[in-house]
């Protein structure tokens, strides 16, 4: 018990190395725990993410969509846990692309971050950073092909845990990335198949996502859904055909109804204008008829009432030369028969007086009697005048008879003349309509004829349906993410592996050190009779005692702290919730186990060295190192030149090798970490400079609403008055192309033929020659070419997002650091697409005014969209900054740890030779002096752990520069001169801090205690 | 006025509550070129004399006038320049830096002195000339004590003070070690005080100060001091 008390007073009496040994372990355990655990946090907190909102397993999209026979195989499957059908569009919103889903409950959930789900259809979900509650988005025309409703307002905010990453992936419509996604209620799409189908397999909820068994759960499914594949391609294949054939049938049908119906009717309308026109050559002969029948009866009137005149004439002459006899006219008549009259009245009267014998009388009766006769003859012919009078009354009435009689009928005549003219007419009319109907009708036919003819050939020609089966994996989001993390994996195995280490000398030598001051104590406990096993045990005790302080600090940071110093930087990148701290005890047994084992080894073998002595040698000071000649003496011509101090400096240098050797690793171990920490600083600082200084030159590409087929005046007009300086018309679409089963996006831009980009983007080979686009080949970028594997001449394949596939043929490569492209011109566009187009705009503008620039730009019709490159830029220095954040963690472990070694070594050093320093300051060196002495040593090997550290760093850098580089960046491995400097100077800085603390020690130094004799 | 005038001397400690008196009113005077054995058995007082007198201690009251010089009023940086310049300490144990060859621990004194003697003659002058190359781990106890008196002389201090010089070694040996001390002092007129519990050697002394429990027991002049060969062991 007593050995345990003396234990805790060690402690007390060397309070600086016992948390010199708690700091060691705290820092190793710390830094191995902590940057081992964030890769399994982050997958664990993704995980559960993923799970909290149920993301799909697979995705599976048909070129001729879903059916509900599909879903319903799909359901039948042995392995399947969910199956939920969907629907999506992508369309063009505010210039931006945007995917239109209809939110499911059961799968793909979005997580709410303000706002509320979806209630109603008129209602939308947009992503964080987009919109606002309240806003209204309003849908071009063409997504009425989908949905009911182009107008929305928002009501939620959501994240979704489909696209965690910035890069969302490509998209068939803009400049062919996506920039955002929306929801809206299902019950919107107007669709007769659904656009995808997701599904989840069974048991894979309880998998952690990327972890093999993962992987084995998924890929029972996998398997049969791809045996299902060609079933339902086959089926709904067929379907397909049954109804396309259906179709043309009930068309035929249709047709030959038609035909039937429409030939009778034709043939109806032939025979009615055969008909009329009988008819009407009928109407003719008739009309012929009665106008010869009319003139002839006109003549022969004619006739009869020239006759009848004539008659009527001579009557009037007979009478009137009888009147002529009279001497008196017609008009005369009644007055000459009155007079007449009176005088026969009178002569009657003078007959009456005479006797009827008298001669008188007879003389006068016969007068009277001729009077009488004359008065008879006239009466006689006023008679007959009156007779012909009438006649003539009578002719004349037969005359005016006949006349009307005649017009009447001329009439009628003329009326159906005209009528036979309008008959004909519309005879002509009706016939010309007739054979025009019948041209018609009959192309009409032969047009539907060729309809199907042309419907038979497409079903003949009918692509089978193919089925794309996507899983996880295919969303870059959710490969980035692992990648990340396990790149954090890799750093992680190599930098704690150094602290380990580093840490574990340190322990050995601070503890080999203590044991050898108390080898006298230690030969004490031997005589008094202490067993060997209480001694190792007592200082066990106090190794262990700061192991466990050590390990709980450690642990502690290590699994509360520095996850969450290093998930920043990936929360910059990936939208994921918080991250989920997990204390991991398998591992942080394994680091007690360790931690334990080492430091107890250490003590154990330590203290055990000192049991091979006598107790009495035991408590005689140790002798000391025996002094050598350093090889360095050989050189005599170099020795000689050296001061005395430096002499003595050398060989104390090679006087403790092990020391040298402790120091030198601790030292350069801390410089190469440090320098590490700037050279990722630099190469991801420089990275940026290249990309954007020295390769992308240009300033905005502007994305027009609809392609153009060659360069058009007016746009350029529009870009002048905009104050854009120059300006290349470009193709730039999204492909990608699959490594190692992983699919990697890739940018195409096609440029106009024969036009010298080199204003906007600098190509330039490996020996940064200038490079200029060819008519048979691609320029590809670096990092692409690399990845596939491609040189010169090679061929290689892109697919697009309906992935169908290009291959093309590489003929340069360029230099370039983010992202991936493939740069032609449209000459070599058209050979392998098709057609030469252009959908953008490169231009170069006032940097400064860019903003104002695009915002003019975009009221402008022509234009969809400006994608800045400054935007790029602050994108990227986002990520940078994030970056800083593992910086300083190295840094600040680093500075820790160099600071811990540092101190340990000195203070070692120090304590080892005491004696000697006493001497020192005997002899009358001054403190400073006697600093110097000690420090030169120290200085030396710092300057050498510092260069060897510098050397160390630059592998350092390039491992970690190379394990950190994700799939769309190449990094530069680059260190600026002035980081070597800065690290120099760093460590140095270090070293004259620690000499400080150091000085102190010197100082306090007794010599009268230090040199008592021993007896 | 003696060349060293040590008046009133006293040194007391405190250990916590107990205060200890290592020396107490300790007066005597040496002068210049004498060879001085304070003699006194273990825990007299007699190292603490030679800690006061050699600078690397101070005393509680009192003064030691050296040379003209009280260094019981100096401080620690006049000290240590009175340590650098004008004191050459021979120790029990030698404490050579083993790292050092011998030629290189007598340098490694010499070369913070103003006027130091040629550390090789010093060697030779002890008897050394043809080991100076060698490392202390190489040579005998007695060697290597030569090599520190080598080291102390080649400072030419105005006082050579030799705590218990012969301590660590065989008579033999020692004699020849105070032959040397004996001889420097003669030769050089170097004033030296030598240390010792061994009443023997005080015979050849030109004057002795005997140390009991902290004072001054007896102060003893020989006129006539033995030569170290005549010493009877």
């Amino acid at each position: 018990m007593l050995l345990f008390k003396n234990s805790f007073i060690k402690i007390r009496k060397s309070l600086g190395r016992f948390f010199s040994l708690i700091f060691i372990v705290a820092l190793g355990s710390a830094f191995f725990a902590g940057v081992r655990e964030t890769s399994s946090d982050m997958i664990k907190t993704a995980d559960a993410y993923y799970d909290e909102y149920h993301l799909m397993d697979f995705r599976i999209v048909s070129t001729m969509g879903l059916t509900d026979d599909d879903i319903l195989s799909l359901e039948e499957l042995e392995n399947v846990e969910k199956v939920v059908p969907g629907y999506s569009f992508e369309t063009v919103v505010n210039g931006e692309a945007s995917k239109i889903y209809g939110y499911l409950e059961d799968i793909n959930k979005a997580k709410l971050v303000e706002g509320r789900y979806l209630e109603n259809e008129n209602e939308i979900l947009v992503e964080k950073g987009t919109y606002h509650l309240g806003d209204t988005i309003t849908l071009e025309s063409d997504a009425l092909d989908y949905v009911k409703n182009t107008t929305y307002t928002v009501v939620g905010i959501v994240e979704s845990p489909m696209y965690i990453y910035e890069n969302k992936g490509i998209s068939t419509v803009s400049d062919g990335k996506l920039d955002t996604y929306m929801y809206i209620l299902p019950s919107n799409f107007t669709l007769e198949v659904y656009t995808e189908v997701y599904l989840t397999a069974k048991d894979s909820i309880s998998k952690t996502a990327y972890q093999s068994d993962y992987a084995d759960t998924i890929s029972k499914l996998n398997a049969e859904l791809t045996e299902l594949k060609p079933i339902r391609e086959t089926a709904r294949y067929e379907e397909i055909l049954a109804e396309a054939m259906k179709e043309i049938y009930d068309a035929e049908e249709k047709l030959q109804e038609e035909k039937s119906v429409n030939d009778q009717k034709f043939a109806e309308a032939q025979k009615e204008i055969l008909d009329n026109e009988a008819k009407l050559k009928n109407g003719w002969a008739q009309y012929n008829n009665g106008k010869n029948s009319l003139s002839s009866t006109k003549d022969s009137m004619e006739q009869m009432f020239k006759e009848k005149e004539q008659e009527i004439s001579n009557g009037e002459k007979t009478i009137f030369s009888g009147l002529e006899t009279f001497g008196i006219t017609i008009l005369d008549v009644p007055l000459t028969i009155e007079t007449l009259n009176g005088q026969i009245a009178q002569l009657q009267a003078m007959l009456s007086m005479l006797s009827p014998d008298s001669e008188e009388y007879i003389k006068l009766d016969s007068q009277i009697k001729t009077l009488q006769a004359s008065v008879n003859s006239l009466n006689e012919l006023t008679v007959a005048y009156q007779t012909l009078q009438n006649g003539k009354l009578e002719l004349a009435n037969g005359k005016k008879e006949w006349e009307d009689e005649y017009n009447k009928a001329l009439s009628t005549l003329n009326s159906s003349y005209q009528q036979l003219l309008d008959g004909e007419k519309e005879l002509a009319s009706g016939k010309a309509s007739y054979e025009e109907n019948y041209a018609t009708y009959q192309q009409e036919i032969l047009k539907e004829e060729q309809e199907i003819a042309d419907a038979r050939e497409e079903v003949a020609n009918l692509e089978k349906p193919v089925w794309y089966l996507f899983d996880r994996e295919d969303n870059s989001g959710y490969t980035t993410f692992y990648d990340s993390a396990t790149k954090v994996d890799s750093i992680a195995a190599v930098f704690p592996l150094f602290f380990v280490l580093v840490a574990f000398l340190m322990g050995m030598n601070t503890m080999t050190r203590m044991i050898e001051e108390e080898r006298g104590e230690i030969g004490l406990f031997i005589s008094l009779g202490y067993s060997k096993a209480k001694i190792i045990l007592s200082y066990l005790f106090y190794v262990l005692i700061a192991t466990v302080i050590g390990l709980i600090i450690g642990l502690n940071i290590g699994y509360f702290v520095v996850p969450l110093i290093i998930y920043r930087v990936y929360v910059s990148m990936f939208l994921l919730p918080d991250l989920q701290l997990y204390f991991n005890f398998g591992v942080s047994i394994l680091i007690i186990l360790v931690c334990f084992g080492a430091m107890g080894i250490v003590t154990f073998l330590a203290v055990n060295r000192n049991f091979k002595y006598m107790p009495a040698n035991l408590l005689r000071p140790e002798a000391p190192k025996m002094g050598k000649k350093v090889f360095l003496e050989k050189i005599r011509f170099l020795w000689k030149r050296l001061s005395f101090t430096w002499k003595v400096t050398v060989r104390n240098l090679f006087r403790y090798k092990k020391r040298i050797v402790m120091t030198l690793i601790g030292i350069s171990g801390c410089t190469a970490l440090l320098l590490t920490g700037f050279g990722i600083q630099d190469s991801i600082g420089s990275l940026m400079n290249k990309q954007f200084g020295e390769i992308e030159d240009y300033d905005a590409i502007i994305f027009l609403n609809d392609e153009v087929h060659e360069v058009n005046n007016d746009i350029d007009e529009v870009l002048a008055q905009n104050a854009i300086s120059s300006s290349v018309y470009l193709n730039m679409e999204s492909f990608k192309f699959s490594v190692e089963n992983k699919n990697v996006d890739i940018y195409l831009m096609a440029f106009e033929d024969d036009v010298i980009i080199d204003d906007f983007i600098h190509l330039r080979d490996s020996d940064g020659n200038s490079i200029s686009l060819s008519d048979n080949g691609v320029v590809i970028s670096e990092k692409t070419a690399r990845m596939l594997g491609v040189s010169l001449g090679d061929t290689f394949g892109i697919r697009n997002s309906d992935n169908e596939l290009f291959v093309l043929k590489v003929s340069q490569i360029s230099k370039n650091y983010v992202n991936h492209y493939v740069y032609m011109n449209e000459s070599y566009y058209a050979q392998v697409f098709g057609e030469k187009t252009y959908n953008a705009i490169m231009t170069t503008m006032d940097e400064e005014k860019t903003q104002e620039i695009g915002d003019a730009l975009l009221k402008i019709d022509y234009f969809s969209n400006i994608q800045y490159t400054t935007d790029s830029m602050n994108m990227f220095q986002d990520i940078i900054r994030s970056l800083n954040d593992i910086v300083f963690l190295i840094l600040g472990f680093s500075t820790f740890l160099a600071i811990t070694v540092l101190y340990n070594l000195t203070t070692i050093n120090i304590s080892e030779r005491t004696r000697e320093i006493a001497t020192l300051k005997v002899l009358g060196f001054h403190n400073n002096e006697v600093s110097a002495y000690v420090y030169r040593e120290t200085l030396v090997l710092t300057i050498f752990g510092v260069l060897i550290g510098l050397g160390l760093g630059v592998l350092l850098n390039q491992f970690v520069m190379t394990v950190a580089e994700t799939d769309e960046i190449l990094f530069v491995k680059y260190i600026y001169p002035m980081s070597y400097l800065y690290t120099f100077l760093i460590m140095t800085l270090f070293t004259v801090v620690v000499q400080f603390i150091t000085y102190f020690i010197l100082k306090r130094i007794n010599m009268i205690d230090s040199l008592k004799s021993v007896e | 006025m003696a060349f060293i005038e040590v008046k009133n001397l006293s040194k007391t400690y405190q250990m916590g509550e107990v205060t200890i008196k290592a020396i107490e009113n300790i007066s005597f005077s040496i002068n210049e070129g004498e060879l001085v054995v304070i003699l006194g058995p273990s825990g007299a007082g007699k190292t603490t004399v030679l800690n006061i007198l050699g600078g690397m201690d101070i005393p509680s009251s009192g003064s030691v006038i050296i040379d003209g010089k009280d260094i019981a009023k100096f401080n620690r940086k006049a000290l240590t320049d009175y340590r650098r310049y004008d004191i050459g300490f021979v120790f029990q144990f030698y404490h050579l830096v083993w790292n050092l060859t011998a030629l290189e621990n007598v340098s490694l004194a010499s070369q913070i002195c103003k006027h130091p003697k040629e550390s090789l003659e010093t060697l030779k002058q002890v008897g050394l000339g043809d080991r100076s190359g060698h490392f202390p781990a190489q040579l005998s106890g007695g060697e290597q004590q030569r090599v520190s008196i080598a080291r102390a002389l080649a400072k030419n201090p105005k006082l050579l003070l030799c705590d218990e010089p012969t301590g660590a070694l065989d008579s033999k040996t020692g004699r020849m070690i105070l032959e040397l001390l004996q001889n420097t002092c003669h030769k050089e007129h170097m004033t030296t005080i030598i240390i010792t519990h061994n009443a023997v050697i005080s015979e050849m002394a030109d004057k002795v100060i005997k140390i009991k429990n902290g004072k001054v027991d007896d102060i003893l002049i020989q006129k006539n001091p033995k030569l170290v060969k005549d010493i009877d062991w």
